[in-house]
């Protein structure tokens, strides 16, 4: 029998959000000597819960991050007696359908209280999953992928892959032959100057966050708005967001702002959409600071607390801020499933190191936006390559 | 011993803008012995507060920023309070209703307090 008892604490079993359910595990040692847990380890709820659905079937948690040096250390001593907890927040996904569902602590290596022969397991604490609310909706854009976003790569068909650069140029020379047909048989102008109203629901369930940053565990929702002009005579494709402020700035702290956003976020990218613009049209984002009709309120605080809190005096965070604003998705620890890893990596783009420039999927709905508003499918290119 | 204690307070009680609102979050150490916090997740209203509506729904607030590579440490005496105020932080698309807000401290980190730290709920009304 393992020296150490589990035991689950669930605050509120009924009708949970799966991204929010939060349970503790109070780990009491009743044994007469030392006992040992990894706690860094046991944090992962990946490794240590047993979640099961109303059927028995095992349901999956999202991966547990790489392992650090802090998970492969002997772990913490527990004396006679004594007990710690661990709570885990957020581990469920989302989308889990809503029923009745039982979990368990159930640890089966030394480091998390157990062996493969005698596993420190705790009872069963059942809950259940209510229904989940969507968000009051925006402009729905045609094929945006829920997120995490980023082109899927399509595998080339054998013909254009044995072809390489000739299938290029055919395709190429496809394209000029019905963009000609388009502007001198249909009369095709490329004069349009379209703009739309873009008011997208965004949310994004955090998780695996590691020790010390537990508290980022959770769903976030916000709303992307912004104003997209897609302007063909000038190849242009403008996402304008109008921020309306609250609280004191100075106006150099706000051009300062302006300056960094617009330079973190313009000239970067553009998008490649049809022959009007056969080199693409650029990406430019524009804050704009209103007192009406604004996109988004932002408060003006001593430092970036979320999109809606900027610091006066930041120029860094306040870019990884504007990128929610457009849309874009946290790209740290584990979003909606996806394991970037600690935030602020050297190499990060915006969404994981504010520091440093966007990646082209974080200009995912400014793209679909502007598909959906030209009409026709559009690929995000860096600026300096070929459409 | 340490043992924290969380209180909220809402003002006003009753808006018609969302941004009215300011809460104010007091953690108290009401135990015997000094307590080392990660003040982090009291960065941010995202961290440090849950809302719900009439119904029970959670309000989704925006995501809170990347975090720090090192948390920040703070050291709250016996019978200490930090303080965490967040104006504004009902997110502008809230539609009018009857609101809970509570604090939820959930602390964490190597040698510091561990554990979640939830206040009673207080209750806003957003008109329209």
């Amino acid at each position: 029998m393992p020296q150490l008892e589990a035991a689950i604490r669930v605050e509120k079993p009924e009708e949970v959000v799966p991204g929010e359910f939060t349970l503790t595990v109070v780990f009491t040692n009743r044994s007469s000597t030392p006992a040992s847990l990894n706690t860094h380890q046991a944090e992962h709820p990946a490794l240590v819960l047993d979640v099961r659905d109303a059927s028995d079937r095992p349901v999956l948690l999202p991966p547990p991050s790489a392992p650090d040096a802090a998970d492969l250390a002997p772990g913490e001593p527990i004396v006679p007696g004594g007990s710690l907890s661990l709570t885990y927040v957020g581990f469920l996904d989302r989308g889990l359908p809503p029923g009745e569902y039982r979990v368990r602590y159930f640890g089966e290596f030394p480091a998390l209280g157990g062996s493969r022969d005698d596993p420190l397991r705790s009872d069963w604490q059942t809950f259940t999953v209510r229904a989940q609310r969507d968000l009051p909706p925006g402009l729905a854009i045609p094929g945006l992928k829920p997120g995490p976003e980023g082109p899927e790569e399509k595998p080339l068909l054998p013909l254009p892959r044995l072809l390489g650069p000739v299938w290029l140029y055919v395709v190429r020379l496809r394209c000029w032959v019905w963009c000609l047909l388009l502007r001198w048989v249909f009369l095709r102008r490329c004069d349009r100057v379209l703009q739309q109203e873009i008011d997208q629901a965004r949310s994004e369930t955090i998780s695996d966050a590691p020790p010390g940053s537990e508290a980022w565990n959770g769903t976030y929702g916000w709303h992307a708005r912004f104003l997209l002009i897609a302007d063909e005579p000038n190849c242009r494709v403008t996402a304008r967001v109008r921020v309306r402020l609250v609280g004191t700035i100075t106006p150099a702290q706000r051009t300062a702002w302006e300056a960094a956003i617009e330079a973190a976020w313009n000239h970067r990218f553009k998008l490649c959409c049809d022959c009007c613009c056969p080199s693409g049209m650029d990406i430019v984002c524009d804050i704009e600071f209103v007192n009406s009709g604004e996109h988004q309120v932002v408060n003006v605080g001593t430092s970036t607390t979320n999109m809606s809190h900027w610091g006066a005096a930041d120029t860094i965070d306040v870019s990884h801020e504007f990128g929610h604003m457009l849309g874009a998705l946290d790209e740290y620890f584990t979003v909606n499933g996806v394991n970037y890893g600690s935030g602020r990596q050297p190499g990060g783009a915006i969404m994981n190191n504010p520091a440093n420039p966007p990646a082209a999927r974080h200009y995912d709905l400014v793209r679909a936006g502007a598909a959906a508003l030209l009409g026709h499918s559009c690929s995000t290119a860096d600026v300096g390559a070929s459409c | 011993m340490i043992e924290l204690a969380a209180r909220l307070t809402v003002e006003p009680a009753e808006a018609t803008a969302p941004g009215d609102f300011t809460v104010r979050c007091e953690l108290h150490n009401v135990g015997d012995e000094e307590a080392a916090i990660n003040a982090a997740p009291l960065s941010s209203p995202s961290l440090a507060l849950e809302v719900v509506d009439a119904a029970g729904e959670l309000v989704l607030l925006p995501p809170p920023p990347v975090p720090p590579a090192v948390p920040p440490v703070e050291r709250l005496g016996v019978g200490e309070v930090r303080v965490a105020e967040f104006p504004g932080f009902l997110p502008a698309w809230t539609p009018p209703g009857r609101y809970r807000v509570r604090f939820r401290y959930l602390g964490s980190g190597a040698g510091l307090f561990a554990g979640l730290i939830v206040s009673t709920a207080v209750e806003f009304t957003l008109r329209a």
